[in-house]
């Protein structure tokens, strides 16, 4: 279900009709998929009714729909625009926090007084294109519940002109038309479809294995500018199928020739690590390092029952040289 | 380009500001100080694309910083001067992205007053060359078109032999630039990376060819000239494109003239990493693994950002440039070579 949010009732009478809304209160309209908010003007009111609504309802979308004074003398009356950021002005003044809705549009300030001064409008222009009055607070209370939120804004008048109310009030049936069509054809647009999930048979992938998987043939696909399928095609698919390993294993293989793939040390790092620390494994010396490569650090462990296992490892330990490590800490070798 | 202009009412009459208002003639307001309306609100950093407010302002506080280590030649003071807040560029990797609350443009106006500092902290450092850089959040050279300040800091530098001006830039806005008699100590440094690692994060730049042109038209009229091969970022064939750079630079008899050569491996602060993710998510800095490292900052891991490091300063000292001219920078291993 989708919250439309919209200040005045004359704004919305279109809506109401094209959508066949039923009455609940005063402020609540419905029809099984929409739920229409009379929030009145001011942002405070219109984030406690929005949060109001949000608490009680399964909401997908958070709509804030209406009209709004243009700061801008080239925005045309009458003329809908996406709102790509809303801000917020107490007295005037800007404050911090800002919402965004689409990626591309114009900005609004929702302003705590209705603006009827051409002064008071000209503070504000250099702030944004369109003042409202209600929709940094709708904003707000979708941030606060994680409901996607979109705003666009019919431009009514020309912010801190006089006849602004009148203009209003003789246009209001139309504007609420275009609002109406607006909505009309936003719901109407496809969602677009989510990425086609992995699916490979032979291969077993956890949750967090999955999304490691995904974000490397992400960046895979960025490096080599290539689509991810293709990347797919050319993975040794086959071969490691044929391997006698469980498939959760495999898939940890595959994800191997994804990471020496995007990273043009790893491999040689590993390689370089396991010879260095082998010799010492087999006699029970667990040089543990860093998996990062961030710290020097070498921690080493191992076990004794006795006092000649401890002299036979101190003896072994002082074949240890920190040297290969660090070469290989300090990449010091040949990469083509 | 630009949005609109904002101007402190006490400098409207200045004749910088004027200046500026007549080449540019946008719709402006005024008001008491730059920051009633600068960063007050969280202005989201790609606005900077199609709504870009310029402001013109008095620095207030402090006009110099000390440099963190590491961001010059070593063992010299190094300072850094604020001539401007933020950039016309759009670098994709820029801390600037993170820094600041908003994109908008403030240009200062008080140079005298930094100029007075300068010579101020000279005075700390007797006997001592001591670096004032320009270009830490703002390009130093993009808008001197407009702004006009050269002038000041060049005049500066010429009565002041011990003090060292560096303009970094990215920009080939160089035609104020070369109406100045070249100076030892007036070193404009160019940030320089490969062609097309260039044109896919470098946006709005001039082009990596541009740049190295306008280095060439400083040499010629013997400008002291440097460069920053910083971020070094990790794409396929990395050493191939940094070899042809170098073989470029070359060709043109950069290599050799270069008064130092920094490098550097890319490196964010977690929070700028943050907005870059954010603002430019299929960009190719994200195409190669980082790690939180030492300092916390998101970088590489330590093996491959220094294979990148030395693989780059030994094509540079094959290239000609003097190893002595090459440091290495924001690492914890760094050293002058």
């Amino acid at each position: 279900m989708h919250l439309i949010t919209m200040a005045h009732l004359g704004e919305a009478q279109a809506l109401i009709d094209e959508f066949e809304l039923k009455r609940i209160s005063p402020h609540h309209f419905e029809n099984g998929q929409l739920i229409l908010l009379i929030t009145g003007e001011g942002p405070f009111e219109a984030a406690s009714l929005t949060s109001h609504i949000l608490g009680q309802k399964e909401i997908k979308k958070v709509i804030n729909l209406g009209i709004a004074g243009s700061l801008n003398k080239e925005l045309a009356i009458g003329e809908i625009y996406p709102i790509r950021s809303i801000y917020l002005a107490i007295d005037g003044k800007p404050q911090f926090k800002t919402f965004k809705s689409f990626e591309k549009g114009l900005d609004t300030i929702t302003s705590f007084e209705r603006i009827l001064r051409s002064e008071k409008a000209h503070a504000l222009s250099g702030l944004a294109d369109i003042v409202d009055r209600e929709a940094w607070g709708v904003a707000f209370s979708a941030k606060n519940f994680s409901v996607p939120f979109e705003c666009a804004k019919l431009i009514s008048d020309q912010a801190g002109e006089l006849g602004a109310c009148e203009l209003i009030r003789e246009e209001a049936y139309s504007f609420s038309q275009k609002l109406s069509h607006y909505l009309k054809n936003q719901l109407n647009e496809t969602t677009p479809a989510h990425q086609t999930k992995i699916d490979l048979p032979g291969f077993h992938f956890t949750f967090s294995m999955a999304h490691q998987f995904e974000d490397l043939l992400q960046k895979i696909s960025l490096r080599e500018n290539l689509r991810q399928e293709d990347i797919l095609k050319s993975l040794p698919l086959e071969e490691l199928r044929s391997l006698k390993l469980r498939p959760k294993e495999r898939a940890g293989k595959l994800i191997e020739c994804l990471e020496f793939k995007l990273d043009p040390l790893k491999e040689k790092l590993q390689a370089g690590l396991h010879k260095w620390k082998s010799p010492f494994e087999k006699q029970g010396l667990h040089l543990q390092t860093d998996p990062t490569w961030e710290s020097p650090a070498v921690k080493i462990s191992f076990e004794v029952q006795s006092n000649a296992e401890i002299k036979e490892k101190i003896d072994q330990l002082s074949q240890l040289d920190l040297w290969a490590f660090q070469q290989l800490r300090n990449g010091s070798f040949h990469v083509e | 380009m630009w949005n609109k202009l904002f101007i402190e009412e006490h400098l409207k009459d200045h004749p910088r500001v004027k200046a500026i208002q007549d080449k540019l003639k946008l719709p402006t307001l005024f008001l008491e100080s730059y920051d009633e309306i600068w960063g007050k609100s969280k202005k989201p950093y790609l606005h900077k694309r199609d709504s870009l407010n310029l402001f013109l302002a008095q620095k207030k506080g402090q006009l110099l910083k000390l440099a963190p280590d590491a961001y010059g030649q070593a063992g010299e003071p190094h300072y850094y001067f604020i001539h401007a807040y933020n950039c016309i560029y759009e670098c994709q990797y820029c801390y600037l992205q993170g820094y600041f609350n908003t994109p908008d443009i403030v240009i200062f106006i008080n140079h005298e007053e930094i100029i007075q500092e300068m010579q101020r902290v000279l005075q700390e450092h007797p006997g001592k060359r001591v670096w004032f850089h320009a270009g830490e959040f703002s390009d130093s050279l993009a808008l001197t078109h407009l702004t006009g300040e050269l002038e000041l800091y060049h005049e500066f530098c010429q009565k002041n032999p011990q003090a060292v001006i560096e303009l970094r830039t990215k920009s080939v806005n160089i035609k104020e630039l070369i109406k100045l008699r070249p100076l030892d100590n007036f070193i404009i440094s160019f940030s320089l990376s490969p062609k097309k690692m260039s044109s896919q994060i470098d946006l709005k730049t001039p082009s990596t060819e541009a740049r190295l042109k306008a280095m060439v038209s400083l040499r010629e009229k013997d400008f002291k000239i440097a460069a920053h091969f910083d971020p070094i970022i990790y794409e396929n064939d990395f050493k191939k494109n940094y070899q042809s750079l170098l073989e470029d630079m070359q060709k043109l008899n950069l290599t050799m003239s270069l008064e130092y050569l920094s490098l550097g491996v890319v490196r964010f602060t977690k929070d700028v990493y943050r907005e870059v993710e954010r603002n430019y998510p299929d960009s190719p800095l994200h195409s190669t693994p980082m790690i939180k490292s030492f300092d916390n900052k998101v970088r590489y891991n330590h093996p491959m950002r220094m294979w990148m490091m030395n693989t780059v300063k030994e094509q540079a000292i094959q290239y000609g440039v003097r190893p002595h001219a090459l440091y290495l920078c924001m690492e914890e291993d760094a050293q002058t070579t």
